[in-house]
């Protein structure tokens, strides 16, 4: 596993990408361990009166050299936190502790690919499509979200090459109309066996994928996320109830195997 | 170089700071972001005779100025603790502090007795002010009588230094630090995070899994300074004091008032680096003051 550094960092780039989307581009002046698809960094605003604890958001792309790095970051305005996050000028300093908890495990060989990314889980889903897309026999991308103003990252997905791509929109103005996890029921039975899932959206859709592999006994990967303070491991905030009892997001996670997560009634495990 | 030595019962640290219990894990955490053996002490995570999975998630809530949690003192238990948490512990030189907690008392003076049987416990910290447990913490730290039974208990069930770490919620500080002191705790850590709450406006429902939390932060340094300051005037031994310590300069004054040494707790989550800042601050102001030894500021507040 990867050791994360704790480093001040530079906004090279803050691109508004859709109304409350935005893509920032931070420069570190440091090389970091190997980054996975799935891991995470906290964010934290230097001097910030208005909010204390640093905010968790994946790891959406990287470029890792020997003596630097620039992450990339996919962000939707959500609270006190994203919309001053939002607001940064470039060149603004910004403190990043990365990279944190585990990626996505690579599928076995030969395995067919489904991955499914609602709303904002296209975040860390976008860089596992790539990692994966070359190794893989067949890829299946499937993005939903409310309308087509949240399909921020469609331009870049229709750049990827030799994968299927799906998209539905609540309100049925790209795409299909409808929730993405309908589109799962397309996906063929007969290949169960030989197929591996990643998911990562809204939890409502995430138990709905989960109960799918379930049924059908398929290798699933989901990305969980929950408010957390240290992302270290060590504040036992962010727990989600698996089957081994409560387990850090941060540490542990954020990605599980959906057969580990115990959901509760109202989906949030 | 300033001398930033401090005694803390039999205790000797080289500096005075030191993690609050519950913001740093079991130490290993965050090994690889700062050098464990450059601070004063390590204080664990509240360790229990069996092990304990907390409250229900959501545990989390940022407020203004600060946060609540309602974690619920989960941890992986005593035998667990002795077997994969404190080898790690013991390849530091810095002294171990165990915080620990119980359902009744004898459980308290139980695992007191195993903790202090264990290899690299330098001393124990016994938490009777967590706001989060329903039948323990704070309901044993709530009187001057209660405190001194406890105390008095641990004191005979174990050889090794105990610590009592209190909360500010009394109705008079210094009766309560003068009970552990006169039943012979080594010294007390005030205070613990404070009874708290939030409340969802659209489901109408708490924000937190546990209901209520406890809140930390700078928001509440101003209670803890004072309750420092209240107990430095009662008792004799020396006081942790911990409280919404962001930086060398919140340390420093928690020293005026009377603090032997300081823990540092939210603060670490928002800069994992902030208690050797502090410890750089507090050598720095030292040397800008002309002053040799730490303990020339320790209780040197003037009215």
């Amino acid at each position: 596993m990867s050791s994360p550094l704790y480093l001040k960092g530079e906004i090279r780039e803050n691109k508004e990408v859709g109304y409350l989307y935005h893509r920032l581009r931070i420069f570190l002046p440091h090389s970091l361990d190997p980054i996975t698809p799935g891991q995470f960094a906290m964010l934290s605003l230097e001097g910030s009166k208005d909010i204390l604890l640093p905010r968790p958001f994946s790891i959406h792309n990287f470029e890792r050299e020997e003596s630097f790095v620039f992450l990339d970051f996919l962000i939707k305005v959500v609270g006190k936190g994203t919309a001053l996050l939002a607001k940064l000028p470039i060149r603004s300093p910004i403190r990043v502790l990365a990279p944190l908890g585990k990626g996505f495990p690579d599928p076995p060989s030969g395995y067919k690919i489904v991955i499914i990314a609602g709303g904002m889980g296209i975040a860390p889903l976008f860089p596992l499509l790539v990692r994966l897309r070359a190794a893989s026999p067949s890829v299946s991308f499937l993005y939903g979200t409310k309308s087509h103003d949240d399909l921020v990252c469609l331009p870049e997905l229709l750049d990827v090459d030799n994968i299927t791509l799906k998209i539905t929109t609540e309100d049925g103005t790209k795409g299909e109309k409808g929730i993405v996890t309908k589109l799962l029921e397309h996906e063929t039975d007969e290949a169960a066996e030989k197929t591996a899932m990643y998911a990562c959206g809204p939890e409502p859709m995430l138990k709905a994928v989960a109960d799918f592999a379930a049924e059908r006994k398929i290798l699933c990967w989901m990305s969980l996320e929950r408010w957390m303070a240290c992302g270290v491991g060590a504040c036992l905030s962010c727990v989600a109830k698996t089957q081994e009892g409560y387990k850090c997001t941060c540490k542990d996670g954020p990605i599980f195997a959906s057969k580990d997560i115990i959901w509760r009634d109202n989906a949030k495990p | 170089m300033p001398n930033l030595k401090v005694k803390v019962g039999r205790l000797e640290l080289q500096n005075p700071v030191m993690p609050a219990a519950g913001t740093f894990g079991y130490g290993e955490e965050y090994a690889s972001l700062i050098d464990l053996n450059r601070l004063g002490a390590i204080v664990t995570k509240g360790i229990s005779l069996a092990p304990q999975e907390g409250n229900p998630p959501p545990r989390i809530w940022e407020t203004r100025g600060g946060m609540l949690n309602s974690v619920g003192l989960h941890n992986v238990g005593l035998e667990t603790f002795a077997q994969q948490k404190l080898p790690f512990l013991r390849l530091f030189k810095v002294p171990v502090i165990v915080n620990f907690f119980g359902y009744t008392i004898d459980e308290y003076a139980e695992v007191a007795k195993r903790l202090s049987a264990l290899e690299g416990v330098a001393a124990l910290e016994a938490n009777l002010s967590c706001p989060n447990i329903k039948a323990g913490g704070i309901h044993f730290g709530g009187t001057p009588a209660s405190v001194a039974e406890m105390t008095k208990k641990l004191i005979k069930s174990t050889s090794c230094a105990i610590i009592i770490k209190l909360s500010s919620q009394v109705s008079n500080i210094k009766e309560v630090v003068l009970a552990a002191e006169g039943e012979g705790a080594e010294a007390v850590t005030l205070i613990n995070s404070i009874p708290a709450m939030a409340i969802d406006l659209d489901q109408k429902k708490p924000v937190l899994g546990g209901v209520t939390g406890g809140l930390s932060g700078p928001a509440i340094k101003p209670i803890a300074l004072k309750a420092v300051w209240d107990a430095a005037s009662a008792v004799k031994i020396p006081i942790i004091g911990v409280g919404g310590i962001m930086d060398y300069r919140d340390a420093l004054e928690f020293l005026i008032a009377g603090a032997t040494a300081v823990q540092v707790g939210t603060a670490n989550f928002i800069n994992p680096t902030t208690m050797l800042e502090i410890i750089e601050g507090i050598d720095a102001f030292l040397k800008q003051k002309g002053l040799k030894n730490i303990g020339e500021i320790i209780g040197s507040v003037e009215l």
